[in-house]
């Protein structure tokens, strides 16, 4: 995810007026983009519309990215926001956990399989308050960089590290013995 | 279970964008690069209005401070809010002012639920 030459040489032309050389942008960022907004919703389709709604922020707002930071922890940043705000708008709808996998203690042919315990985790983190759910998030899709985390979130490094830590314990505590 | 969490948390399938992902975009930038430029604000003749705005303020706010240097003035300020005052318990406000805090603690406090914050 480090900024390529490619980047600033397309940005400069479409602020030149050339807006098809967004495309090249879109094109190499539109994994990363979608991938977070899907942590986010678990929704491929409103993932997509939540990417594109992040793009064309960054396209009207191109001007605005001071060079003295890579141009992906502006993008980072800019998209993070677009998608708090959309959720904070339109919720995921909640999860009962209790309904949703056996315990542990159940027989091994109940027991949850390796995608489910995976789905049940992140279910959990959705469910989870945005004060902790974000840092989570965006902790694990920037593989565990706690200084991206902090710059995408716009917040001191010490506040994510408590963040980070408070949260698991709350996920631990949602997930009791399900794992 | 802590470093099955961990390894759960990071453990994260990739998706692919689908195929007319990138049109789709190109085409929403597209529209917003041709869509006509927002009207800008007319300063200019929004100008007499605005000094006409500040030049009243400044002298209601050099009137007032000029009657409370004035012992008399503020006999009469405090003569007129007792007489508000009266008005208002007549009226029953205390009440209307008890019902609208009641109303905003209980919209903060389930907005808050809401969001997770309590």
């Amino acid at each position: 995810m480090s900024p390529v030459p490619d980047d600033v040489a397309a940005i400069d032309r479409v602020l030149d007026g050339d807006t098809a050389a967004f495309a090249a942008v879109v094109r190499r960022w539109q994994g990363p983009l979608v991938n977070l907004a899907y942590r986010f919703c678990r929704d491929r389709g409103r993932a997509e519309e939540m990417a594109q709604e992040a793009f064309l922020r960054a396209f009207c707002g191109l001007r605005s990215w001071r060079r003295d930071a890579p141009f992906s922890t502006w993008l980072f940043a800019l998209a993070t926001n677009v998608y708090r705000t959309e959720m904070r708008r339109n919720p995921p709808r909640p999860v009962l956990i209790d309904e949703s996998v056996p315990t542990a203690a159940a027989s091994v042919e109940d027991a949850a399989s390796e995608a489910d315990r995976c789905s049940l985790v992140h279910r959990a983190l959705l469910s989870l308050p945005p004060k902790y759910r974000d840092p989570l998030l965006l902790f694990y899709f920037h593989d565990q960089d706690v200084a991206m985390t902090a710059r995408s979130l716009s917040l001191p490094e010490g506040t994510v590290k408590a963040r980070l830590f408070r949260g698991r314990a709350l996920l631990k505590s949602k997930l009791g013995d399900r794992l | 279970m802590h470093d099955d969490l961990e390894r759960l948390l990071a453990d994260e399938r990739m998706i692919t964008p689908s195929a007319r992902f990138l049109t789709s975009v190109m085409e929403a930038v597209e529209r917003e690069a041709n869509a006509p430029p927002a009207l800008p604000f007319p300063w200019l003749p929004a100008l007499p209005l605005f000094l006409a705005t500040v030049t009243a303020l400044a002298v209601a706010i050099r009137e007032g401070l000029g009657s409370l240097r004035d012992p008399a003035s503020i006999a009469v300020l405090g003569e007129q809010l007792r007489q508000f005052a009266l008005l208002g318990a007549d009226l029953g406000l205390q009440w209307v002012f008890l019902a609208l805090a009641i109303t905003a603690a209980t919209v903060t406090l389930s907005l808050n639920q809401m969001h997770g914050r309590v």
